[in-house]
């Protein structure tokens, strides 16, 4: 019913991820491909920077591995290039790997969120073109519950993980909302660009930026779209700004406690955050003394991203477990749908050979009258549903005691091939 | 007095939800609709004590505390839905339990008071004044354990608690609302003393405390206003102002004999 084949940043190098992603990019062709070649009957293509999977609802009797050699062939990698780094699962393996990926459990970072938006787009994209059909709608559907459900109930994305979160969390912690608000970034180190750049997706209104090199304060203040300003300018600003960050390396101290001293009357005891990621440190520590003042340093930072790590990784337990039930759950309801289908199917089949033996009848016996076309009829509609009623009553047993091995064999046995679905 | 042995039930109601607000094991009873039940038998035994016992708030210490406590626990079920104001529930629901523990220990007597239609209008705006300072006290107390938190750099655990700067600012709303119905509440009160004769009774604790209480917050909020003086300084405003005046209620009730002692016209 479904077959999972990719690779990730775990499996793979970025140059072979790469390579298959371009390869399969053309999702139309792809799918004719694996149409004309038997193989499959719908198709989602999953590619992001981290992983490159396909996800298939394969035609009949289709063995797992001949996808491997279909994609290395489609891709034009040869030999075990590609082979070594990809991976398979079918089946119920497929459904729970599809799960894992949509609650970030397979993520490079555990509990990003980007997966589920990335998951939605690819699909949204496999029924534009066409490629998608019924099977892959209902388990993409029941995937973005999983995720919802994981997420709702596990802490698995509500934690912060990196050094950017980590300071907005301490700036939002103090200040509240940011919107309105303004900060001063004095430096271009990546730690200060990074936490700058969290402020500003978390509403920070102005940012004014302070470099050594003026040019180069400049060039960063573009790509902010703030303001730049020189280092000896830094003082008049010191009373306007609530957030203050520092990234500048081998530096001296900048800012001391009697210049915040100074600056508290004029602000009118408005409370300041100062976030200081140099190294070393060029805020003097003694200001966090002050009560209205509040200064943060690299190692409180990481504090709470290791924390945060900490946590997600115990609350990534409980989302396995999550998934794990949701597997068992919806692949039961897909082979309750798969055997209805095969249930129909054979009532269809039976239909059929009913019609077409009572029509040669009817044109062998000219003379019968209407009334004993309906007789004959109604005759042998009965003795199709007393012959169907015990196998049948025998496949319901089979699926309420989760035989469904049993079960497929029999709705097979009594269905010439071609008409049955498989799993 | 069926009141009394209402709010006792009641008190066993409201037991279990300030428990679980400390101990993790019995979190299943942090659910508001806990609350909501003991606030419904406590809403039944204020009813009971108007038209049974024939209480009155400024007469009776027992439903007088029983008031207050039940419109704490009004405000807090209220502000719970608010992003993160569930954590007041630490100081909130015991200030509750508490205020309702006083009122089941105070002395039953009931003093005598000239009534007059100004009264309930009167009262109403003092206990309002009340309870925005209890909330104050509230948001206050839990702003200096994240302020000292914060200060101490334990930085774990922090996001499931308000921002400092949402804190102040309910809390100078709070004392704001609250200064400004207990300054109408004084002004009634002072109108409906006026027609007394010969008032002998202005000088009682209730009065005097809730005066003292009054000047306390107008100091607060000038302080705030024209210095600029809030976060820590505001919150230790608060805290003071709120307990010193529980300190002063105590006093009236169990030591100077009743709230509004006053006399028969």
């Amino acid at each position: 019913m479904l077959i999972a084949i990719g690779l990730n940043h775990r499996s793979a190098p970025i140059e072979v991820r790469e390579q298959l992603s371009r390869g399969l990019a053309d999702m139309k062709v792809l799918i004719e491909q694996l149409r004309a070649a038997q193989l499959a009957k719908e198709a989602m293509l999953l590619s992001t920077c981290n992983r490159v999977e396909l996800y298939v609802v394969p035609d009949q009797h289709t063995d797992p591995q001949s996808f491997i050699t279909f994609v290395s062939r489609y891709v034009g990698l040869v030999g075990n290039s590609l082979r070594e780094h990809l991976y398979v699962y079918s089946k119920q393996e497929a459904l729970h790997h599809l799960f894992r990926v949509i609650s970030s459990l397979d993520s490079m970072i555990l509990g990003e969120n980007q997966i589920v938006s990335q998951i939605r787009q690819s699909f949204r994209r496999s029924i534009d073109l066409q490629c998608s059909g019924p099977v892959l709608h209902r388990i993409i559907e029941r995937a973005l519950s999983v995720s919802k459900t994981v997420r709702e109930q596990t802490n698995i994305s509500k934690e912060t993980v990196s050094i950017g979160r980590a300071g907005v969390e301490l700036a939002r912690q103090v200040l509240g909302e940011l919107s309105g608000l303004s900060a001063l970034l004095i430096g271009a180190g990546e730690h200060g660009k990074l936490v700058a750049k969290n402020l500003f997706s978390h509403g920070l209104s102005e940012l004014v930026i302070a470099n050594r090199t003026f040019s180069r304060g400049v060039e960063l203040a573009k790509f902010f779209n703030a303001s730049a300003i020189h280092l000896s300018e830094i003082p008049r600003y010191l009373d306007r700004v609530d957030i203050v960050l520092t990234s500048v390396a081998g530096g001296q101290r900048l800012i001391r406690k009697n210049d915040i001293i100074t600056f508290r009357r004029r602000r009118r005891y408005r409370t300041l955050v100062l976030i200081d990621l140099s190294v070393p440190r060029i805020i003097d520590s003694e200001i966090h003394d002050l009560n209205d003042v509040f200064l943060f340093d690299i190692d409180d930072l990481n504090q709470l991203a290791n924390e945060g790590r900490k946590n997600r990784e115990s609350a990534a337990k409980e989302a396995e477990d999550i998934v794990s039930v949701e597997t068992n759950k919806c692949w039961k309801i897909l082979q309750g749908d798969l055997h209805s289908k095969n249930i129909g199917a054979v009532y269809h089949h039976a239909e059929r050979i009913r019609i077409a033996e009572t029509q040669k009848t009817f044109s062998a016996l000219p003379d019968l009258n209407d009334e004993q076309k309906l007789m004959i009829d109604k005759m042998t509609r009965a003795m199709i549903s007393k012959f169907l009623h015990h196998p049948m009553a025998q496949a319901r047993q089979l699926a309420q005691n989760d035989k469904h091995h049993e079960l497929q064999f029999l709705l097979q046995a009594m269905l010439p091939t071609g008409d049955s679905n498989e799993e | 007095m069926i009141s009394q042995g209402l709010l006792i039930a009641v008190l066993f109601a409201y037991t279990p939800c300030v428990l679980a607000e400390f101990f993790s094991p019995l979190r299943f009873w942090k659910k508001p609709i806990f609350v909501w039940f003991g606030f419904l038998i406590h809403v039944l035994a204020i009813i009971v004590a108007i038209y049974v016992d024939k209480m009155a708030v400024w007469q009776s210490p027992i439903f007088g505390f029983g008031v207050l406590s039940s419109l704490v626990l009004l405000i807090f079920q209220i502000l719970r839905k608010q992003p993160k104001m569930d954590s007041l529930g630490k100081v909130m629901l015991p200030t509750a339990f508490l205020l309702l523990l006083l009122g089941i220990l105070s002395p039953t007597n009931q003093n005598s008071v000239l009534w007059h239609w100004w009264v309930p209008i009167h009262v109403s705006l003092i206990l309002l004044g009340f309870i925005c300072f209890a909330l104050s006290f509230a948001l206050s107390i839990t702003f200096l354990i994240v302020h000292s938190r914060l200060k101490k750099k334990q930085l774990l655990g922090l996001k499931d608690l308000p921002s400092l700067t949402t804190l102040d600012r309910y809390n100078h709303r709070s004392m704001l609302f609250g200064f400004i119905t207990l300054t109408a509440g004084v002004a009634t009160g002072i109108f409906w003393f006026s027609m007394f004769e010969n008032p002998t009774w202005f000088f009682e604790p209730t009065i005097i405390s809730t005066l003292v209480l009054w000047l306390w917050y107008a100091i607060g909020i000038y302080t705030r206003l024209t210095l600029g003086r809030r976060m820590r300084w505001a919150a230790w405003f608060a805290v003071i102002g709120f307990l010193g005046f529980v300190v002063l209620l105590v006093v009236s009730t169990f030591i100077a004999g009743g709230w509004h002692l006053g006399e028969v016209a």
